[in-house]
């Protein structure tokens, strides 16, 4: 989408590496790229019209559960519908857009010229996609899509009571899918670690950069137990038999968690990153408490490894105690995150752009999601709660309200840079607007109705139940983020077709480094006429402004503050 | 003797403690958006780090974290507690449940009953699970297929349903009743209608409920 | 080089190292639950691969392979084939062998293309200036150097030690 703009604004390169500029926005170019950016940029542009697809798949959802005793689809299509709609969100969404953003980005922020391994990256993109296809692919099979939840407990998805082919294209694209997603991540947690500019040493990289590492971290250390898992259910769509015996049963479990426990926190990491890059440029300051958040990210990701078997507490066949014990300490690390967001806006001098909207209604919505996390951590409660739609309502606060308008205000705030061009302001304050409403109309009453005693996975309900008028209300919502997403797909579409707003290299006075080079980047992101900058401090534009301002202002160097400092590098 | 009370209590604690938190921040947050507003002039500060107010705040935190492990881990002990009191008394009832696609199977074991349905759409259809008031009470669930999950939200109680394994559910009613049960771990096409009353009887009609066989009471 | 400044230099390979030790001790805590063997091994072996990657991330430090990227593929061809293979891989398993047949050419192509195809040769190499250096020299200046700086260094390097071998006097 932005070819042809790269072209015209791209200065003369000589690098080598670069295929010649006459060939550079052709769809081959694309698919054959080895530039950080554009295999970020695939794989973001797919899991964005994903996102449309699998929240359509909701709204079928929705329309079914608004009224009691309705029959739009079929109890098997229904199952088909939330399962694609949640591994597809899970999967091929939420977590794509978290690494993804990390390899556009980290690079970026470190200075390098590129991604470590780009075809390794690049292979991490082709996988996804043939994942995508293969789980989608479901729906052209007699039988239908998968129809066994987004995570597929044995027996049931054993060959024996799903025995469609939809079923097992579901298994074999969620595993390459994923593996896709170790590729990327690896390359980019290597970027980070080892491929830094020379100046920018472990504690002059932005927050945003941490979060990039902590999540990765937990992707290597994490998602191979789901290809196991995986592989563990494709032997049992060949000899269904194993998953008689309980031994398989938890096994099964006790690996999925393993991957799917950290796997909510890769998907909401780098959006932790993302809000405190937009809370701290919008507030004009610098990041407060930069070393404690560094800290507690790692301490947080190291834990989450930790907590899996929360998910297992109505198994009976899990140590609760040792599971609620992590992942109540999660509360210190997610503490002092918040602490360092609510900190920089205290000390700040706001500016109320549509990405800090987003980054701004992050903060009390997530924090509905963290603290519902912290009872259902609780084994008494969950015992009440698990499965049911407070359940439902938990992951949907984190996630939806959460990691969702983390994606946005990140959307909003790089898509100048990506794109050089800036999105409509206007129509950005509806998208929030519209977003912030249907949000919480969609998912506060179902905390209530899983109170009152509605399981999570039904088709359908009946009157007598008592489950109408919270249906009727979340269905409302649904209906005000479908509009929502309607706004954001027109303000992108007369955006880039009208061209009316060039952003500049610097639209936001942004800190960090990816600002200090044209929008969108060069090929090799910093050039003679985009030098990288000095890099004091985490912050380098920022102090680039101050020193340029000079100390006249106030006085107050911001090398006084840690800011210089921190950090063992030179 | 179910075990509503202690989710009633541990639930009340936390959602306090969560809405004050909540509370705290949001009007933080609001206050300082408002006070901060670029038009009210005040300059950003560019201080970086507070050590010791963070250091305090997060050992703060860890006081309030290490307070609900404790709590919670001392609610879940007397949750066992109470089931292995329940299971130990002498004349506890023991009902085998069997959770299959898509219904239920409930054998006494102290008389020849066993009752199942067919979970159709129809509510008539649900199985009832007949008890009596005032004894201990054990279920022994197990799956004859995939994983079930047994559930009665008006008392509290649930506990998955495994093939080739046996959870226990042991309880006791205090008083009589009738109470809808549930599905609540996904099972397949029929997952939303595999739900079963259970009616907690004197233990009289009980007597009278296994001597007829199985006859409603 | 003294220690410490060997330890300073191993940053990256601590905070791996670091993380992957917590992970240990919270996999070991888990023992006081009696959890059975699963959780354990499985925690372990979480570990472990975090670990290895930790371990890669320390012999790179030591070999001195780190700073910007100077030598790209100009192409990912081979990303693609492999795509395609690990597919084909797929639908073989869901509808048969038979679909193996489609295998080989995705294969050949990524195998070649990973081999020889995707990197500029030798030859390209010296006639665009874009030697195969693993460790340029860090160029004294407190920022980083723009893409054209390293490559202009690179090429000095480059030709200064081809000269040597030539044997001629610099
Ligand atoms: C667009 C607005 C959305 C609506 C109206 C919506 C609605 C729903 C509904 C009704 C269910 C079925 C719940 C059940 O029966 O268990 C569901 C499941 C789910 N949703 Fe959403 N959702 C939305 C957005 C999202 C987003 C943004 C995410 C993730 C980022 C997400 C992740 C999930 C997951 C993981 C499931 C579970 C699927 C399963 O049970 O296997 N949803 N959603
Ligand atoms: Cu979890
Ligand atoms: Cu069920």
């Amino acid at each position: 989408m932005t070819a042809e703009t790269e072209s015209a604004q791209q200065p003369e390169h000589r690098q080598e590496d670069v295929p010649p500029r006459s060939r550079r926005g052709t769809a081959a170019a694309w698919l054959t790229t080895t530039d950080h950016k554009r295999i970020a940029l695939l794989t973001l542009g797919t899991a964005l019209v994903l996102f449309i697809v699998v929240g359509v798949l909701a709204l079928v959802v929705r329309a079914q559960l608004t009224l009691p005793d309705q029959h739009l689809v079929s109890n098997d299509f229904y199952n088909g519908l939330f399962t694609i709609h949640g591994s597809g969100m899970i999967y091929l969404v939420v977590t794509p857009v978290a690494i993804a953003l990390g390899l556009y980005l980290v690079p970026l922020q470190v200075g390098a010229p590129a991604v470590a391994a780009p075809r390794l990256a690049m292979t991490g993109f082709w996988l996804y996609l043939a994942g995508t296809v293969l789980i989608f692919a479901g729906f052209a099979t007699a039988l239908g899509p998968a129809a066994g939840g987004w995570y597929a407990y044995p027996p049931l998805n054993s060959s024996r009571y799903l025995p469609g082919t939809g079923q097992s294209l579901w298994i074999a694209g969620v595993f390459i899918a994923v593996l896709g997603m170790i590729f990327q991540a690896g390359t980019v947690l290597w970027t980070a670690l080892l491929k830094r500019a020379k100046p920018v040493t472990l504690m002059r990289m932005p927050v945003f950069t941490w979060s990039s590492i902590a999540t990765n971290l937990m992707v290597i250390g994490a998602f191979p137990s789901l290809l196991a898992a995986m592989g563990l259910l494709a032997w049992g769509r060949v000899f269904p038999n194993i998953f008689t015996e309980n031994l398989w049963n938890i096994a099964y479990q006790h690996l999925f968690w393993f991957f799917a426990h950290p796997v909510v926190y890769v998907m909401f990491f780098p959006f932790v990153g993302v809000v405190a890059e937009v809370l701290s440029t919008f507030s004009g300051r610098r990041f407060f408490g930069y070393r404690a958040t560094v800290v507690s990210l790692l301490t947080f990701a190291a834990f989450s490894m930790s907590v899996w078997g929360h998910h297992m507490f109505s198994t009976g066949q899990a140590s609760n105690d040792y599971y609620s014990l992590t992942s109540i300490l999660l509360l210190v690390p997610a503490g002092v995150e918040y602490f360092g967001f609510l900190a920089t806006v205290i000390g700040g001098q706001l500016r109320f752009t549509v990405p800090m909207l987003f980054a701004i209604a992050f903060v009390p919505q997530f924090l509905i999601g963290g603290l519902t996390g912290i009872m259902v951590a609780t084994p008494v409660i969950d015992y009440q709660v698990t499965d049911s739609y407070f359940i439902v309502a938990h992951w949907h606060y984190t996630l939806a309200a959460g990691s969702l308008f983390g994606m946005f205000a990140a959307f909003h705030f790089w898509f100048p840079k990506a794109t050089g061009l800036l999105l409509d302001e206007r129509l950005g304050r509806w998208q929030f607007w519209l977003l912030t409403i249907g949000t919480n109309v969609t998912f506060l009453p179902m905390f209530w109705l899983g109170l009152e005693g509605m399981p999570r996975r039904i088709a359908t309900y009946l009157p007598q139940d008592g489950f109408t008028t919270a249906n009727v209300i979340a269905s409302a919502g649904a209906v005000l983020i479908a509009l929502s997403v309607i706004v954001t797909i027109a303000n992108v579409v007369t955006s880039v077709r009208d061209r009316r707003r060039p952003a500049g290299d610097d639209p936001w006075q942004g800190f960090t480094l990816e600002w200090a080079t044209s929008s969108p980047p060069p090929p090799t992101n910093f050039d003679r006429e985009h030098p990288l900058p000095r890099v004091p401090s985490f912050a380098p534009l920022l102090d680039e402004r101050a020193r340029e301002e000079g100390e006249e202002r106030t006085g107050d160097d911001p090398t006084e503050h840690g800011g210089l400092r921190s950090g063992g590098g030179r | 003797m179910s075990f509503l009370p202690i989710f009633r209590d541990i639930f009340l604690l936390e959602i306090v403690i969560a809405s004050v938190v909540f509370a705290v921040i949001a009007v933080l947050l609001a206050v300082s958006l408002w006070r901060r507003r670029a038009g009210a002039g005040r300059p950003p500060s560019s201080r970086a780090d507070n050590m010791p107010l963070e250091i305090g705040y997060a050992v703060a935190l860890l006081g309030i974290a290490i307070f609900l492990v404790v709590v919670t881990a001392n609610a879940n002990g007397r949750q066992a507690q109470r089931q292995e009191a329940v299971l130990a008394a002498a004349d506890v009832v023991t009902v085998d449940v069997t959770g299959f696609q898509w219904c239920w199977e409930f054998a006494h074991r102290d008389g020849p009953v066993t009752v199942t349905g067919a979970c159709a759409e129809d509510p008539a259809t649900r199985p009832t699970l007949v008890v009596p008031v005032g004894r201990p009470v054990e279920l022994r669930l197990t799956s004859r297929d995939v994983v079930h999950a047994m559930w009665i939200p008006d008392l509290a109680l649930k506990s998955d349903v495994y093939p080739d394994h046996t959870n226990v559910l042991a309880t006791t009613f205090d008083h009589a009743g009738t109470w809808l049960g549930k599905c609540s771990e996904f099972c397949g096409t029929h997952h939303p209608t595999m739900e079963f009353f259970i009616r907690a009887v004197s233990e009289q009609e009980y007597q009278q409920y296994l001597a007829s066989g199985g006859a409603s009471v | 080089m003294s220690p410490a400044a060997g330890l300073k230099g191993a940053a990256p390979a601590h905070v791996v190292g670091l993380w992957a030790t917590l992970n240990g001790a919270l996999a070991l805590a888990i023992l006081f639950y009696d959890p059975g063997p699963l959780p354990v091994v499985l925690h372990l072996l979480g570990t472990t691969l975090v670990a290895i990657y930790g371990v890669a991330v320390l012999v790179t430090l030591r070999r001195r392979g780190t700073g910007p990227q100077l030598r790209l593929p100009y192409r990912s061809v081979a990303a693609g084939a492999t795509g395609v293979a690990v597919l084909v891989l797929c639908l073989a398993w869901v509808y048969g062998v038979w679909v193996l047949a489609l295998l080989p050419y995705p294969l050949v192509v990524a195998v070649i293309m990973a081999v020889r195809g995707e990197r500029l040769s030798a030859a390209a190499a010296d006639a665009s200036g874009a030697p195969a250096l693993r460790a340029p020299r860090s160029v004294p200046v407190d920022r980083a150097p723009t893409s054209d700086e390293v490559r202009d260094r690179a090429l000095e390097i480059h030709h200064a030690q081809q000269r040597r071998r030539r044997g001629e006097a610099t």
